[in-house]
């Protein structure tokens, strides 16, 4: 489907309501996911997936039309209902979209090509299975392959031009005997020889043996923890970066305050829009500020808050490039309310190598996915999960895994992230950002 | 007489045309289309989002040939959007490895009763019902604050009522139609204290009704229901109450004798921890801590004093959230007896792995919005299996515990093949057999097969009124409860972990 061409028809559709501003978002997909269960490979293909959603503004009234069908009577019918009784706005118009902003690459061919070429990630899912199969360590495994395409769109009645790009996006997984799993994620095509190892390098990473908090010793003692890039960019996204949002400054619930020291002073932090491939990368956020890179924390000191146009307006400041669709529940992304929210996620690097790491603790835990995560209190960063996916650490080695619904992980994730006392050197992409493995301190519940 | 879905002639047209023209290409299809009118009003810590008027529609095309199955979810419910998907699927279908075994399917019960459902708004006055609710829980939060100086009460809170219709229909001839109503209120309460401190409740009702379950008519204006004002009032009142919480140490949890868990923390417990190991999905692909991938129990699961039902409460279809008449294949949703004396009984079902383990199809096949249909739960609860253990009221259930903690009120939970974990959002210390202390928020994880043989007692009548979001890579709206009362003695495989 062609967004720029929609785009204009619903320009000339709406012209006779006479709005006072405009802002249009518009997205098509069109994905193919190769589903990996056991020895059985299934395939599923979303054909244009198509859904917008038109926010308008006329006198001081915001209206909020989301919808999944292209049909121009149904905007319309739309807008005159999202305008009765509508809320007064908190801003008198839309952005304006710079024409000069150059967008930053998110489309590569290669992946492109292969959506149309599902034989080749057949034989991909294929391989998986059979090289997983034969390091004879496999009970059960579940993976996915996946690809889309995305066409996407924000414009504004005043905007010269839209902001448009088509995106790509790969993402493989394997899960081997529910007991830990490995994947790629990003707009770019990976080594495509990577794939069909990742079943199979997690099966032989797996230690034999399982074991208690009690057996360990480790019931109710704080412990040192290694924090994999997965749980560090998740524990962000849900528990911190709500202190990071100015809407939680302004709601007075925020616990950080400008200036302060908030982390440890090995983390330097940041969110990026404009990061070649990147999750979040796009010529505008949501709301059609331009895409920029923010720097955070430098060296655990905090450097600035996230903004929205509707909290930048509050502060008499620029928005900071983070009102984004940030969607929760059921909503999909279209129907979502614009909200800060950080973009991709970055921690700069340490100098420890992740082997040392682990050699030098003596009795700790490497946490990868905790159960439940999501659960955790936003407000005040409190957790207590249990492991899900991770290692114990014994002697300075990934002794064993932890015993399933035995090891309950509390703690709080402000706290957790002042008391970083390693942050490795290696990095990994974890689809909607890049971090270190880092090293702090939680507790065995 | 139930509803009849809007456009059904036009919808009918198109998608007999979509499966006649797949039925000359593969041996078995069908379609589902399911859509949702729906009004939304969100109100976020700085702004109000109101949605009056919100479409969605989805279409899901499932192809069969030489027992090799496709799927494909389409975005436009018109006749060539639906022929170039057949013709996409057949490409697929011809390139996906024959599965170790073919893919069959249960035939649908019931082929020619065509219509489902409850009567369910196509209007709805949201510029009065939003001003109820935005005034209501405001008016709530003030109340509250003049009666515990020196705390901010800071609610958020979520509202929709929809009016959902879906057909499915297949190369067979079925045609059915299901419409009903749902509504949904969830309150995100957040305290701040005199001394800076910070807590937060998460509370919801949700119902297959319309609005009138939250928002009713009085005189020309409309007002929060007795029902939810009470829930919020409640709720609010929690997360005042947790700023003078406690925190119990591990050897404190320990030393309990016993936990009593309210509905809506048992009801997230055989929700993560027993139901989704009854998906027959799941069982099937070898993730389920319960049943072997032969469909063979791997134990006995519960005290012989529990049953685990998942479905609808017997004649009561306006109740529980995630109740339907049919599921999204058209099969009629029975109540399915998951556990029975604490021995498994059956799995939950979707017309695959019924045929994969031999056995009719329940009801228990649901999609999101045109994605894959799997084996879901819909309402799940656990029922006493006998009167004897079970009392009144909470005072006789907890007169002879001598040391233990009531748990209230869940935000979600999450499950691993052999445990699972979820939170709680308030406790309350008893001490001989009384109520002492509230008890910070926590953590309630188990050990899936073991937890639920140490339940010893029950209070109060079944609800199933706990309300949820369940994600297995969709999300789907569902319900859970049990009797107002669960007592289980403590236990190695379960733990709680205080926060603080």
């Amino acid at each position: 489907m062609d967004l720029i061409k929609f785009s204009e028809q619903v320009k000339k559709s709406i012209k006779k309501l006479a709005l006072h501003d405009y802002e249009l978002f518009l997205t098509v997909h069109r994905t193919l996911d190769t589903r990996i269960e056991n020895k059985e490979i299934t395939m599923e293909l979303n054909e244009d997936i198509f859904s917008g959603c038109l926010r308008v503004l006329k006198g001081d009234k915001i209206g909020y039309v989301p919808f999944t069908e292209p049909n121009l009577s149904l905007i319309e019918l739309g807008v005159t209902t999202a305008l009765v009784k509508a809320p007064p706005a908190s801003f008198t118009n839309f952005a304006v979209i710079s024409a000069s902003q150059e967008p930053s690459p998110a489309f590569d061919p290669e992946v492109a090509r292969l959506i149309d070429t599902p034989a080749k990630i057949q034989q991909l899912a294929q391989d998986l299975i059979r090289r997983a199969y034969a390091t004879n360590r496999i009970e059960t495994i579940e993976g996915t392959i996946r690809t889309d395409i995305e066409s996407r769109l924000l414009t504004t009645l005043n905007s010269t031009r839209p902001a448009y790009a088509e995106r790509t996006l790969f993402s493989a997984y394997a899960e081997v005997n529910n007991k830990d799993f490995d994947f790629v994620a990003g707009r770019k095509m990976p080594q495509l020889e990577l794939i069909p190892e990742l079943g199979a390098a997690v099966a032989r990473s797996l230690p034999e043996k399982e074991t208690s908090p009690a057996a360990e010793g480790m019931k109710g003692k704080t412990v040192p923890v290694i924090l994999h890039p997965v749980f560090t960019e998740d524990m962000i996204r849900r528990l911190i970066a709500e202190h990071l949002y100015a809407s939680t400054v302004q709601e007075k619930m925020s616990r950080y305050s400008l200036g302060a020291q908030v982390m440890s002073r090995l983390i330097t932090l940041w969110d990026d829009a404009t990061f070649p491939f990147g999750n979040t990368t796009f010529p505008v956020d949501d709301e059609g500020t331009p895409a920029r890179k923010n720097l955070i924390i430098e060296n655990g000191f905090l450097k600035m808050f996230l903004y929205d146009r509707t909290t930048a307006l509050r502060d008499k400041v620029e928005s900071t490039g983070n009102g984004r669709r940030r969607p929760v529940l059921i909503e999909d992304e279209h129907e979502a309310p614009v909200r800060c929210t950080i973009n991709d996620i970055f921690i700069a690097p340490g100098q420890t190598p992740l082997a040392d790491m682990i050699k030098g603790i003596e009795q700790g835990i490497y946490i990868k996915i905790l159960l439940g995560f999501h659960t955790a209190n936003r407000t005040t960063g409190d957790f207590a999960n249990t492991l899900y996916f991770g290692r114990i650490i014994r002697n300075g080695e990934l002794a064993s895994l932890p015993e399933p619904g035995r090891w309950s992980i509390k703690g709080n994730a402000l706290s957790a992230l002042k008391t970083v006392s390693v942050v490795s050197a290696e990095t990994l992409s974890v689809g909607s950002g890049v971090l270190p493995w880092i090293q702090t301190e939680l507790t065995v519940g | 007489m139930p509803p009849l879905i809007e456009q059904e002639d036009k919808i009918k047209r198109i998608l007999t045309q979509a499966l006649r023209y797949a039925q000359q290409r593969v041996e078995y299809a069908d379609i589902l289309y399911e859509s949702a009118l729906r009004i939304e009003l969100q109100q976020l810590p700085d702004h109000l989002l109101q949605k009056p008027f919100n479409a969605k529609a989805r279409i899901q095309i499932r192809l069969l040939n030489e027992g090799k199955k496709v799927e494909l979810k389409v975005g436009a419910l018109d006749s060539a959007s639906l022929k170039m998907a057949v013709d996409d699927g057949v490409k697929l279908l011809n390139l996906t490895p024959a599965p170790p075994r073919p893919v069959r399917l249960t035939p649908i019960p019931s082929p020619n009763r065509i219509r489902y459902g409850l009567a369910a708004p196509r209007l709805f006055p949201s510029g009065k019902i939003f001003a109820a609710l935005v005034t209501g829980v405001q008016n709530i939060a003030r109340l509250i604050e003049r009666q515990n100086p020196g705390m901010e009460i800071k609610p958020e809170f979520w509202f929709f009522s929809q009016r959902e219709e879906k057909v499915i229909a297949d190369t067979q001839g079925v045609f059915k139609t299901q419409v009903m109503p749902r509504t949904f209120f969830q309150l995100f309460t957040k305290v701040k204290g005199p001394n800076g401190k910070m807590t937060q409740t998460r509370a919801r009702l949700g119902n297959p009704l319309p609005y009138s379950f939250i928002i009713e008519k009085s005189g020309r204006n409309y007002r929060l229901t007795p029902h939810a004002a009470r829930h919020i009032r409640n709720w609010m009142e929690n997360t005042v109450a947790l700023q003078h919480a406690v925190s119990l140490s591990s050897e404190e949890v320990k030393a309990l004798t016993h936990l009593v868990l309210h509905y809506t923390t048992i009801g997230v417990f055989v929700h993560e921890a027993l139901g989704h190991n009854f998906e027959a999905d799941i069982v099937k692909a070898g993730g389920s801590g319960i049943i072997d991938q032969e469909g063979k129990p791997r134990g006995i699961v519960a005290a012989e004093t529990v049953n685990i039902i998942d479905g609808p409460l017997p004649g009561r279809w306006n109740e529980g959230f995630g109740t339907e008449f049919i599921d999204d294949e058209g099969v009629e949703v029975k109540a399915k007896m998951l556990v029975e004396k604490g021995a498994v009984g059956e799995m939950i079902h979707n017309r695959e792995t019924a045929a994969y383990f031999n056995t009719l199809p329940n009801g228990g096949a649901f999609s999101e919005m045109g994605d894959r249909r799997l084996p879901r739960m819909s309402n799940t609860f656990i029922q006493p299996a006998t009167k004897k253990i079970w009392f009144k009221t909470l005072k006789s259930l907890i007169k002879d515990i001598p040391r233990g903690i009531i748990l209230e009120g869940t935000s979600g939970g999450a499950v691993s093949k052999d445990g699972m974990s979820s939170s709680v959002l308030i406790g309350y210390l008893i001490e001989d057999g009384k109520i002492t202390k509230t008890v910070n928020p926590s953590n309630f994880s188990a050990k899936t097969l073991y937890a639920l043989r140490y339940v010893d007692g029950f209070a109060g009548p079944i609800t199933i009124a706990d309300v949820g979001f369940c994600g297995k890579g969709q999300t789907k709206f569902v319900g859970d409860g049990g009797p107002v009362w669960t007592r289980i003695k403590n236990n190695e495989y379960v733990s709680l972990s205080v926060q603080g």
